[in-house]
């Protein structure tokens, strides 16, 4: 697979997305290792922040945040680097910092940052495991840019409009949970 | 409500006419609850997104856990194999070492370790009849088998001078190994010539000759007769021949 392809999958979301990124996942494993040798990392805790990196790889791809300045491999090799400074970092404090390569680029946010969205993941996973599993299944399915009618067939759904009518009605469920509860968001902000 | 949230949609995903939009954004500015309800939607969404997150994480991690397996079993074979390969080296280098430091074998050794005093068997009797020659033969056979060796040269050697003796070729192929043993390889050549090569001594008199010549250095002359008995397909001494054959 190709980066055109992988690109092409990801901004597609759906079925195909779901197969490159578990292809993108296998061809690049050996970074795994790379990084065990590079910062004597515990195997289980790289396999950790690798599929985190693979994940914030999608993300930055769906939302048009990769310009396609170098390849594929490269890119997600400096996420997956940045994650595994990020862990020596909370490992060692600030003995690391001056073991850290000047050229690496560091864009992930400071310890208070990580912090609050640490809170902020919570609130998000209670507010979502309030709504019923099928409720969540449809909205995740929408989110990964499956059509109403692959929607429909996951969830036992009779038809593509049962598919669309059923993720409004979740998704207002999900907003009436969302009122509830107090966290504030980051996208107050944003300019939309 | 449906078509409020369709709205919002539309905006959050920049579908809007730019029109649209700057009505939208000034009905924002006035509506206090169109701005709640932005904000929920904004909320709503970041939930899916990390909960859908989530979800491919988990499928990744069981991708992970599988690779993880593998290469831990391979990790392990490489390791009994790279161990294997290292006594493996070791084993050569040590044979390789001993072969090269280890001093080759005097001709007086060669022959000790492969010489043995052929036993006697039964069929070594020829019974207790009235014959002289007869009675002499068990009697020689008798000192030989007890290891009284010198008596038993002297009985086959008194055997041989006898003329027109039926079992000639078992007193010489006895008398050449009784002269082994004490130490006269030259006398016992002598005698093992006299063994018929038709006779059922023939082929273990080969061997025995091989060895007198051993012990008397004459290295050339016995890989000859080494040779031919390894040569010979059915001789019984063909694997001792060809053992001894590389230590010359």
């Amino acid at each position: 697979m190709n980066d055109s392809d992988i690109i092409h999958h990801i901004e597609e979301g759906g079925y195909l997305m779901e197969r490159c990124l578990e292809a993108f996942y296998r061809d690049n494993i050996r970074f795994i290792s790379m990084m065990s040798r590079k910062y004597e990392l515990d195997r289980e805790v790289l396999m950790d922040a690798y599929s985190d990196a693979v994940i914030d790889f999608k993300e930055q791809v769906r939302k048009h945040q990769f310009k396609r300045k170098s390849k594929c491999s490269t890119y997600f090799y400096s996420i997956f680097n940045n994650k595994c400074i990020d862990i020596l970092r909370r490992k060692t404090t600030n003995i690391i910092s001056n073991e850290i390569p000047e050229y690496l680029s560091d864009t992930d946010p400071d310890i208070i940052h990580q912090m609050t969205f640490a809170v902020q993941k919570q609130v998000l996973d209670k507010m979502i495991s309030r709504l019923g599993s099928r409720c969540r299944e449809i909205l995740m399915d929408w989110n990964d840019g499956y059509s109403m009618e692959e929607i429909a067939r996951r969830n036992h759904l009779l038809n593509a409009n049962v598919a669309r009518s059923k993720r409004y009605s979740c998704l207002q469920q999900l907003m009436v949970i969302a009122g509830k509860s107090s966290v504030s968001t980051d996208r107050e902000d944003i300019n939309v | 409500m449906k078509e409020d949230l369709a709205l919002l949609e539309k905006y959050v995903e920049g579908k809007m006419t730019a029109r649209e939009r700057a009505e939208f954004e000034k009905a924002l500015v006035q509506d206090n609850d169109l701005i709640n309800e932005l904000k929920k939607y904004l909320l709503s969404k970041t939930a899916i997104e990390h909960a859908s997150n989530e979800r491919i994480k988990r499928q990744l991690d069981e991708i992970g856990t599988t690779l993880e397996q593998r290469h831990s079993q391979k990790t392990r074979w490489v390791t009994i194999l790279l161990a294997a390969a290292g006594i493996a080296l070791l084993i050569g280098l040590g044979w390789v070492m001993k072969r090269s430091f280890q001093h080759p074998r005097t001709h007086e050794e060669i022959f000790l370790s492969y010489y043995q005093r052929p036993g006697v068997y039964e069929m070594e009797y020829r019974g207790s009849g009235s014959d002289s020659s007869i009675l002499i033969w068990n009697r020689a056979i008798n000192c030989y088998a007890s290891g009284e060796i010198q008596k038993a040269i002297t009985e086959f050697e008194y055997l041989s001078s006898l003329p027109d003796l039926a079992f000639s070729s078992g007193v010489y192929f006895f008398l050449g190994i009784s002269y082994l043993e004490s130490d006269k390889p030259e006398k016992a050549i002598q005698a093992f010539k006299q063994v018929s090569t038709g006779s059922r001594y023939n082929l273990e008199t080969q061997f025995y000759r091989a060895l007198c010549l051993i012990k008397l250095d004459k290295q050339k002359d016995a890989a000859d007769l080494l040779y031919t008995i390894k040569n010979n397909h059915g001789h019984p001494y063909r694997k001792k021949a060809s053992k001894i054959l590389k230590e010359l």
